[in-house]
């Protein structure tokens, strides 16, 4: 017992040491990191959100390293965004330090051989943010049912799956005009099930937009009554006081936001630097306030909190493949809903 | 006299068989083509053998390895792309129908008759091409659409009708207001061609006995041909190419054209990178298109005599007088007016002024703000991209004019060797989706480092010089056709060389054309999005990029705010424009006096 009491104090203390020692190696990795990238140039950061939501991000990061220099260029639309960097690397050798996009695009970079590998668990990056060493998950885009509370009373408002296909909203639904929820979808469900509920959504013959910001204030003015949105989509009208309301899905559908540094950055130490921070609870905790998508893998996210209570459905990252096949088969079905109509 | 001697007889006139000299002579004939066609071969076929090249490789990276017929293959094999042409031939040729008549009417009456307030009229035609294409969409669903639209509403409470009597989803709608929409286009496109025709033949024409349907079909119809199908064709190519409104109308209820596809390509597909081989090879389907489309339109011309209306004899505009017709052609103006301007414009200034999107109704009357507009004026980055925009629109236009009018010379005045070949080039940007002029460009410039634009405003400039030489182009052509070559004989045997001729004859008989080009490419380039998005660095943006990302971004109002004020400046631009015009007119008169 006494050999046993022993044993667990030394197994302690090596643990709180390894720990120090640990802590104490991020520590200096990080500050190498930081006096390296202030003698590079300033960091340049290709994402999709406006730039006065990302000013308010870098100043964050800022408080902390003030002298790092970022500087964010919004590129919209992730395929774009990946077009551009293949370019700028063809073209004239170099492309931003950071892309932030989704996995498709991030992964058809690292085909490219791009995108830089780094150790994250050294700089003290959570291993569930980080399911690949060449990218880093920082937010997500969750689907959520938004829904016109002036138009539907909360009694018949839908709350789940099957409520959104009965017949009472058709032509009264809207949606992506990218099947992405019916797609993440068939990794809980099934493809066959996740066919088939899309092709019940596609007969309540749906208003499809071409991007869910727009679709979100359309719910708002009342053009549709429901639709299956993104949470980060409708801050904006709620925030402005429409009479538009988010609900939960369970399973939630969702696609994962990537960040990763290039091959050809010009500060990889302040790139890799800045993409540490941005997976702290301070960084992460600024984009979300800033952009409204935040980290469903983080605590302390209102993102987390979200989506904590329900099932999230999510192709991985290494089954990009196959998530790219479903949805253009998907894509197909849904563009079909103009012949319903 | 041909165009080549013309350029010769500016310098000494050389004879004898001195082999320099006849050289001399020779390269100084070819001269103005050889420069003017290798800075259009710079600016299109660049591009163009880049797409060329991108139809062919498998990522559609022109730069990648390897080599396919694929994408042909993918593209046209593919029956769902014929639907889509099908589709878009219905949306693009309705269009065009809607806007040439219309166009053609407004042209008519304000230049040729006596219809009350022309002045004024001439100001607001254009006032629509301000507002951005996706705006004014958006502005119609919110006046038309079934369930929340203003007229439907007015006209069910009017009428008690249970169901909204128009929908705006439809094909249909689509065409009313992409017609609408290109009603501007038209009328700045004809209005030179109206103004400089000769009026003795009108005259002559109701003198003999004819009614007005006899002069249209038998003396307006047959001299204003090459502007009408100059117009037509374009009007026909933009309709193929445009997203906006059948993306914001046709797409939410699956009414996919072409361009939808194209976007879904560059945007949507889940390969994960732009389907830039795909897109390639469609565009070489708009290319065949419009090569076809200008042959055409050369072949309708060639007959360059039949359309002479501006000859070496002075006359005046009389006024055609329309006596009872004059208040019901006003009457119809009007009503163009209500549905063209008051309705997408006034929308807009509602939407600029709601907290969030809403209806119009009198609930939200205690929720207007003048947020979104102070939130413009405050923005740092409004002001930085509204300076970019006004230098970007002001260099491109000029550019495009100055382009265009020495195409046209070029083309039609001149007997140069290779002037068809100018013809075609000048006209092939418009079959290029303004995403692949981007792609090109950025290749280039990337590549081509010494020239340092990439990532400037010098780069959009010169995409929206490519882009929009073809209207430019065309606008100017049926100018040319319309002078007689006695005009520039006559200034020659006086001893004026071809730069004076040029200044003194052909200048200012095309200045309505050219201003009419300047107008036009200004307003374009203060709302066009596609290219500027593309070629977007740090330093800059401009006004339609900052808007889109208001809209992108959540907040349609802001967005509606920064359209309300492109609107006004556009009002202020044409204001001065007429004025300038006004003055420049008066001048010359006193100057011939």
């Amino acid at each position: 017992m006494q050999v046993s009491k022993t044993v667990t104090a030394w197994a302690g203390a090596a643990a709180v040491i390894s720990l120090a020692l640990a802590g104490t190696a991020k520590a200096d990795a990080l500050s190498e990191l930081a006096t390296a990238a202030a003698k590079g140039p300033e960091v340049l950061w290709y994402e999709s959100s406006k730039e006065s939501q990302i000013d308010k991000v870098i100043a964050a990061f800022n408080k902390k390293y003030p002298n790092v220099k970022v500087k964010h260029i919004r590129v919209v639309g992730g395929n774009k965004m990946a077009g551009r960097v293949v370019q700028e690397v063809q073209g004239r050798g170099y492309t931003a330090d950071l892309v932030s996009s989704g996995a498709a695009q991030t992964w058809a970079l690292n085909d490219r051989n791009y995108l830089l590998k780094t150790d994250w668990s050294k700089l003290g990056v959570p291993k569930r943010v980080t399911p690949t060493d060449f990218a880093v998950a920082i937010a997500a885009s969750v689907y959520v049912i938004l829904v016109n509370t002036k138009k539907v009373p909360a009694e018949e408002q839908p709350k789940s799956w099957d409520d959104l296909t009965k017949k009472k909203w058709m032509g009264r639904i809207g949606g992506w005009v990218r099947a992405g929820a019916h797609t993440q979808m068939s990794k809980v469900w099934g493809q066959d099930k996740a066919e088939a509920e899309l092709r019940k959504f596609v007969a309540l013959k749906p208003f499809l937009f071409k991007s869910t910001f727009p679709m979100a204030q359309q719910v708002a003015a009342g053009e549709v009554d429901v639709a299956i949105g993104f949470f980060h989509t409708a801050q904006p009208p709620i925030s402005a006081g429409a009479p538009l309301k988010r609900i939960a899905l369970d399973p939630a559908p969702m696609h994962t936001i990537y960040t990763a540094v290039t091959k050809s950055a010009r500060n990889k130490a302040g790139a890799t630097l800045f993409l540490s921070w941005l997976v702290t609870s301070t960084g992460a905790k600024a984009y979300e306030d800033a952009t409204n998508r935040g980290s469903h893998l983080l605590e302390g996210t209102r993102t987390h909190a979200l989506v904590k209570e329900a099932k999230t459905a999510e192709y991985p990252a290494e089954e990009t493949g196959t998530y790219r096949k479903v949805a253009k088969k998907f894509n197909k079905i849904l563009s079909s809903a103009g012949a319903a109509r | 006299m041909n165009a080549s001697a013309s350029v010769a007889t500016d310098g000494p006139l050389y004879r004898g068989d001195d082999l320099k000299v006849r050289w001399k002579q020779r390269l100084l004939s070819v001269m103005p083509s050889a420069s003017l066609g290798a800075l259009l071969v710079w600016l299109v076929i660049v591009p163009l053998v880049l797409i060329l090249i991108s139809s062919f490789k498998p990522t559609g990276f022109p730069m990648d390895t390897g080599w396919t017929i694929d994408n042909y293959i993918r593209t046209y094999a593919d029956a769902e792309f014929w639907a889509l042409v099908l589709n878009t031939i219905q949306f693009a040729v309705g269009s065009m129908v809607v806007a040439l008549t219309i166009g053609t009417i407004v042209a008519w009456l304000v230049e040729r008759t006596d219809m009350p307030m022309r002045g004024v009229v001439r100001v607001l035609v254009i006032l629509p091409m301000a507002t951005p294409p996706v705006l004014m969409a958006i502005g119609w669903v919110m006046l038309l659409s079934p369930r929340t639209g203003f007229f439907n509403d007015l006209l069910q409470g009017l009428f008690g009708l249970s169901e909204a009597p128009i929908n705006i989803f439809s094909l249909p709608g689509m065409i009313f207001v992409e017609g609408l929409a290109l009603v501007p286009s038209t009328f700045l496109i004809l209005s030179p061609a109206f103004r400089n025709m000769d009026p003795s033949l009108e005259e002559a024409a109701f003198t003999s006995g004819a009614g007005l349907l006899t002069t249209i079909r038998k003396v307006f119809l047959p001299l204003l041909w090459p502007s009408i199908v100059a117009a037509g064709v374009f009007l026909l190519i933009v309709g193929f190419l445009v997203f906006d409104i059948p993306g914001t109308i046709g797409m939410p209820v699956g009414i996919f054209v072409l361009s939808s596809q194209v976007v879904y390509l560059a945007n949507d597909s889940p390969t994960g990178l732009p389907e830039y081989g795909i897109i390639s090879a469609m565009a070489i389907f708009f290319l065949v298109l419009v090569i076809s489309l200008a042959w055409a339109h050369q072949r309708q011309t060639r007959r360059q005599t039949s359309f002479v209306t501006i000859t070496g004899k002075g006359w005046r505009v009389r006024p055609l007088p329309l006596g009872r017709w004059r208040w019901i052609a006003f009457g119809f103006i009007c009503f163009y007016f209500l549905l063209a301007v008051v309705a997408p414009v006034g929308i807009l200034i509602w939407s600029s002024l709601t907290p969030y999107q809403a209806g119009v109704s009198a609930e939200m009357l205690g929720k207007l703000t003048l947020a979104n507009h102070l939130d413009f004026f405050s923005n740092r980055r409004a002001v930085s991209a509204s300076i970019n925009s006004v230098v970007i629109a002001l260099v491109a236009s000029t550019a495009v004019a100055l382009l265009s009018f020495l195409v046209s010379w070029v083309v039609v005045r001149s007997k140069l060797p290779g002037r068809k070949f100018i013809d075609v080039l000048s006209f092939l940007p418009i079959a290029i989706p303004g995403t692949l002029i981007g792609v090109g460009l950025i290749y280039v410039y990337l590549t081509l480092n010494f020239i340092p634009i990439y990532g400037s405003i010098w780069i959009i400039i010169v995409a929206y010089t490519t882009n929009y030489l073809s209207f430019g182009s065309r606008a100017t052509h049926g100018v040319m056709l319309q002078m007689h070559s006695d005009l520039e004989e006559a200034a020659r045997t006086s001893g004026a060389g071809w730069f004076r001729t040029t200044r003194r004859i052909v200048a200012p008989l095309a200045f309505p054309a050219i201003a009419a080009v300047w107008i036009w490419v200004f307003a374009h380039c203060m709302r066009e999005l596609t290219s500027a998005l593309l070629l977007k660095g740090a330093d800059n943006t401009t006004l339609p990029v900052l808007l889109w990302g208001y809209w992108t971004g959540g907040e349609p109002n802001k967005a509606a705010a920064v359209g309300v004020w492109l609107v006004i400046a556009m009002l202020l631009c044409v204001v001065a424009w007429q004025i300038l015009a006004a003055r420049s007119r008066s001048a010359s008169g006193r100057e011939a006096a």
